[in-house]
């Protein structure tokens, strides 16, 4: 599995933690900051 | 005595971890006991790290692919974690994220720090700004309103600092060799005179001021550029009186050749800012987007030219090929300055007048700097009449600064032409129409407060005022479409009411009510400001009409 993959499945369950209410953790809040990142630089 | 600790993100490009550290500098010197850190990225920070390592105690830079190293998601993780480890592990009190972008919110959201000032993320990933001077970034500066304060202080005011402290003169500066340093790119070619206009300017410099040299300056990728900008045959004749140190010398070099001159000419950009460090008087030439107030090198020596376009300033998203803007500053004006700083005149209005046609001044604005109470103010020398745009600007420096810092300020009555006294009583309509809904908004803010707080709760008005308050939102966003020059205002007490503070709906409403009154206020100090300004027109129609 490529990175974007990865990263694509990863945002899509973070994504459904908040759509079913939940918080997010610190870890998954440091998983945001680097898919921001890369978000950024293209 | 414990030593205070402050974390700075700043995550974006060069030029903005420049004037970071210009507000830094006057942190530290009005607080020399704290422990000040830097978070931003290598390829950015590296090439300035001599400047930042004499204002910051801890520097904490990475760049993405240093996450990436073992090349796969998890392992980036890992080293994400590890790096916010080593920054937390210092315990700070404060972190000022000054970047504004969507990672550097994350960022300060996995801080620990017991306050935390600029854009963060909770835990529910909304958006959270807890001071004041942030909100004002996020709703107007980020939001092409029109800031009147210069970017720097803007950060010193997000960080606290109540003097203006800045560098010292430079001693030896008679000492310096006879350079001229010429940065003619910018980042977008909106930004940035076409090649012609430059080869003209160096022509004439060389021209005027047969003794100097001139130094152009640039990085690696502006090197095709600087070709053909030498390959003019206006250019050909100068020899080794012009020099080309585009892509060949790093950051560092370019500031010891700053610090050896006695003049920098360009646009908008880093160098402008590296030259406004070593003190250079300055001549910036502000095109397309770039908002002058702004983003002006924090200096005293800078005369900035923008021109007097009714487009001017754009804004990026905005596609324009035919550049009307470039057109308004001719080089004579630029090597007409150059001339006069270089040989100690005071460039005012009566040296533009004695010295450049209508023809040269007719289209733009020359701006001087100068430090004042609150920090760095521009001031027009070519005596214009305030556009509708300048004329809010001034309006929108004394509210702000009085709301956000509590520092009463005045400013003459503008002079304004009689359109613009028409288009100024027009927006009258719309201040008065924004009074209403903010006390609308008190009205519908108390009566939650009171229904709540009964013995006996009618939810279904708390409802009705809920949804109220909701359509108020969207007649003052109506609102400010309809008047533009209202943006800012609407703009901040919107993201003010977002990050209102309190956990109940009693709390948050109360949050509210204190919102809706200032609104209120400061729309009836606008509309003083306003009718102050239209009088004298009126009073002349007034005479007229008894003639």
């Amino acid at each position: 599995m490529s990175i974007q993959e990865e990263i694509h499945i990863t945002l899509k369950e973070i994504q459904k933690k908040l759509a079913d209410g939940h918080n997010l953790s610190e870890t998954e809040l440091e998983t945001l900051f680097l898919t921001s990142l890369i978000e950024e630089e293209g | 005595m414990k030593r205070h600790k402050v974390l700075i993100i700043q995550l974006t490009r060069i030029g903005d971890l420049i004037q970071t550290l210009q507000a830094a500098r006057q942190l530290k010197a009005e607080n020399p006991n704290i422990l000040l850190g830097l978070v931003a990225r290598k390829k950015f920070a590296n090439g300035i790290d001599f400047l930042l390592e004499t204002v910051f105690d801890e520097l904490y830079l990475f760049d993405t692919k240093d996450f990436f190293i073992k090349k796969d998601l998890t392992s980036a993780k890992n080293e994400v974690h590890s790096f916010i480890n080593i920054i937390n592990k210092e315990k700070y009190d404060l972190t000022i994220n000054l970047s504004f972008t969507k990672a550097s919110a994350y960022l300060s959201s996995t801080l620990n720090a017991s306050v935390k000032f600029g854009l963060q993320r909770n835990s529910r990933n909304e958006i959270v700004i807890n001071d004041k001077w942030s909100q004002f970034v996020y709703s107007n500066t980020m939001n092409h309103a029109h800031t009147p304060f210069s970017l720097v202080d803007i950060y010193r005011y997000i960080m606290g600092v109540k003097e203006t402290l800045v560098l010292d003169p430079d001693p030896d500066f008679d000492k310096r060799a006879q350079n001229i340093v010429i940065h003619p790119f910018a980042s977008q070619k909106k930004k940035k005179w076409g090649l012609s206009k430059w080869s003209e300017l160096i022509y004439k410099l060389a021209k005027d001021n047969p003794h100097y040299h001139f130094h152009i300056v640039g990085a690696p990728e502006d090197v095709p550029e600087v070709k053909r900008l030498l390959g003019s045959p206006a250019l050909l004749n100068l020899g080794n009186r012009l020099i080309n140190a585009v892509g060949k010398s790093s950051i560092a070099d370019v500031y010891q050749l700053l610090c050896n001159s006695k003049l920098f000419i360009g646009h908008d950009s880093m160098v402008s800012h590296l030259a406004a460090e070593t003190l250079t008087p300055s001549i910036i030439i502000s095109l397309g987007v770039v908002r002058p107030h702004e983003t002006s090198p924090y200096s005293d020596k800078v005369i900035n030219l923008a021109p007097r376009n009714n487009c001017f300033p754009c804004q990026i998203e905005k596609a324009c090929d035919l550049l009307p803007c470039h057109g308004s500053i001719n080089y004579q004006v630029v090597s007409t300055i150059a001339k006069g700083l270089l040989v100690g005149e005071v460039i005012d209005h009566s040296f533009l007048v004695n010295n450049l046609t209508p023809f040269h001044l007719n289209n733009l604005k020359v701006y001087n700097s100068s430090y004042q109470e609150d920090g760095l103010e521009l001031f027009e020398l070519t005596e214009n009449y305030a556009s509708l745009d300048e004329i809010f600007m001034s309006f929108y420096k004394v509210i702000w600064q009085y709301y956000l810092r509590g520092v009463e300020r005045s400013i003459e009555t503008p002079k304004v032409s009689k359109e613009n006294a028409i288009s100024l009583y027009e927006y009258i309509k719309g201040i008065n129409y924004l009074y209403e809904l903010y006390n609308f908004g008190i009205k519908y803010s108390n009566s939650i407060i009171s229904n709540s707080e009964s013995a006996k709760i009618d939810f279904k008005e708390i409802q009705d005022s809920i949804s109220r308050i909701g359509e108020i939102d969207q007649l003052c966003s109506i609102t400010k479409k309809t008047y533009p020059l209202l943006k800012g205002l609407v703009d901040y007490f919107y993201v003010n009411k977002a990050n209102a503070q309190g956990e109940s709906l009693i709390e948050i409403s109360r949050s509210n009510l204190l919102n809706y009154y200032d609104a209120a206020n400061l729309t009836t100090v606008l509309y003083d400001f306003i009718e102050k300004t239209i009088q004298p027109h009126i009073e002349t129609q007034n005479t007229s009409k008894e003639v």
